[in-house]
């Protein structure tokens, strides 16, 4: 299978440098996977779940929040907030957080607070469903 | 003897003085690295996003957003970051200056963000006005807390309270000199998104999903943040400069003033030490010439004395 170069870049970090035969990315309206030899395109990432396949056939997963995707010339570059792998998610600490956020919308402070409370809240979901679908039954 | 004593006092505290301003320097310079290390690791995303953006916004036919289009600037708003301290040279004083020529150009149509406790008093005692709600420490800078300071700005900016918004804060010229930067955040508009690119690494066909509009909209509070960000960590970087130069000045004085002591210290020991010997041979002198006076002859003893 083709492969194409991908660079996925977290803001504190790079999250994955390397080959890659395959990615997929949660967009607007569903899943936006992009093989080798793409079109030149950018997309808006949702938060949700990211996937992808390596040179060696490997298949890894992770919660991701709002971002980009750029195909340029073969070369795929993604940009998110933060990008988090299965086993790097404490669920405890993602379900208290989800119970704040939804506590903290209820509250409705101010509009600033309502969008911060949202966006925490669709991180936090993300990581919960990436622990449920493919966590390593932790 | 009390000056002895009092000499000895002096002694002493320059002495704790100089423990403590090396304990600061050897803090300051700890506190650097590891700011800087933070930073670096943001690097790619922040580097990447904003060649994006440029990217997006001049390949893109139009861009319906308020962030990307100048418009008439009636009240300016000012990011300034100071230190939480003093003790750092000049470095406060500098920017608090270029903070004021910026008042001077709108005098009361300038809206300022003060980030550290310094700025804030300065800015209080002045009788300027300032953000009071806005609330942030120049220690530590995190990336957290520029996300909340990027928020808050594009919130007021897009409410219209202010209609530009400008960073002025302090950037390491080199190793040793710091500058202080006037920065324009926003609006991004078009003449700065060609500086220092080429021509043909910008222009490229893509095609958008959904919108580049909601593309720019989405990735702009990213590179708000990460500017802030950036600027945080040059000014916190600026500042541990100046308070380690500061410091590393107060040291060598230090050392002057203790060996200055030191010699006076020893000058007057030794004459208290002269002083004692002379006393202790005067009376053993005074004794021998009792003694004398006993036995000799009355009319010869001034000139044994003598």
């Amino acid at each position: 299978m083709n492969t194409f170069p991908l660079r996925i870049y977290e803001s504190d970090g790079i999250f994955f440098e390397g080959d890659a035969q395959s990615v997929t990315i949660p967009a607007e309206d569903g899943e936006y996977a992009v093989l080798a030899a793409h079109e030149n395109t950018v997309v808006a990432v949702e938060p949700g779940i990211l996937h992808y396949v390596t040179d060696e056939g490997e298949l890894f997963y992770a919660s991701v929040s709002n971002g980009m995707l750029r195909v340029e010339d073969g070369d795929v570059l993604v940009l998110v907030e933060t990008a988090e792998r299965p086993e790097e998610i404490d669920e405890e600490r993602a379900r208290r957080k989800e119970e704040e956020a939804r506590e903290e919308m209820r509250a409705q402070k101010s509009r600033r607070d309502f969008y911060l409370a949202e966006a925490m809240l669709r991180r936090e979901l993300a990581r919960l469903k990436l622990l449920k679908d493919h966590g390593n039954n932790l | 003897m009390g000056n002895v004593k009092e000499l000895k006092n002096r002694i002493t505290s320059v002495r704790n003085t100089r423990k403590i301003t090396n304990a600061m320097y050897l803090i300051s310079s700890a506190k650097l690295r590891k700011a800087r290390e933070e930073l670096e690791k943001t690097r790619p995303y922040f580097e990447n996003t904003e060649t994006e953006i440029r990217k997006i916004f001049l390949s893109a036919a139009r861009v319906d957003s308020e962030f990307f289009h100048w418009r008439p600037v009636e009240t300016s708003g000012c990011l300034v970051i100071t230190a939480d301290r003093g003790l750092a040279g000049a470095y406060n004083h500098n920017v608090l200056k270029a903070a004021e020529a910026e008042i001077a150009k709108r005098p009361g149509a300038v809206r300022l963000y003060v980030v550290g406790e310094y700025g804030r008093r300065y800015f209080k005692k002045h009788k300027t006005p300032y953000e009071g709600a806005f609330f942030y420490t120049a220690q530590d800078p995190t990336l957290r807390g520029a996300r909340e300071i990027g928020m808050r700005l594009l919130e007021d900016y897009s409410a219209g309270y202010v209609d530009e918004i400008r960073v002025i804060y302090s950037d390491m010229e080199n190793d040793v000199e710091s500058v202080v930067r006037n920065v324009r955040l926003l609006p991004f508009t078009e003449d700065m998104m060609e500086d220092g690119f080429e021509e043909d690494e910008l222009y490229r066909e893509y095609r958008f999903e959904p919108s580049a509009t909601v593309l720019l909209e989405r990735m702009l509070p990213s590179y708000v943040n990460g500017f802030i960000y950036g600027a945080l960590v040059d000014s916190f970087s600026a500042e541990q400069n100046a308070r380690m130069n500061a410091m590393s000045n107060a040291n060598r004085n230090a050392e002057e003033l203790l060996g200055d002591l030191q010699i006076e210290y020893n000058r007057m020991r030794q004459a208290a030490i002269t002083q004692e010997i002379t006393e202790v041979s005067a009376g053993a002198k005074a004794q021998r010439r009792k003694r004398k006076k006993k036995t000799a002859d009355p009319a010869d003893s001034t000139l044994v004395s003598l």
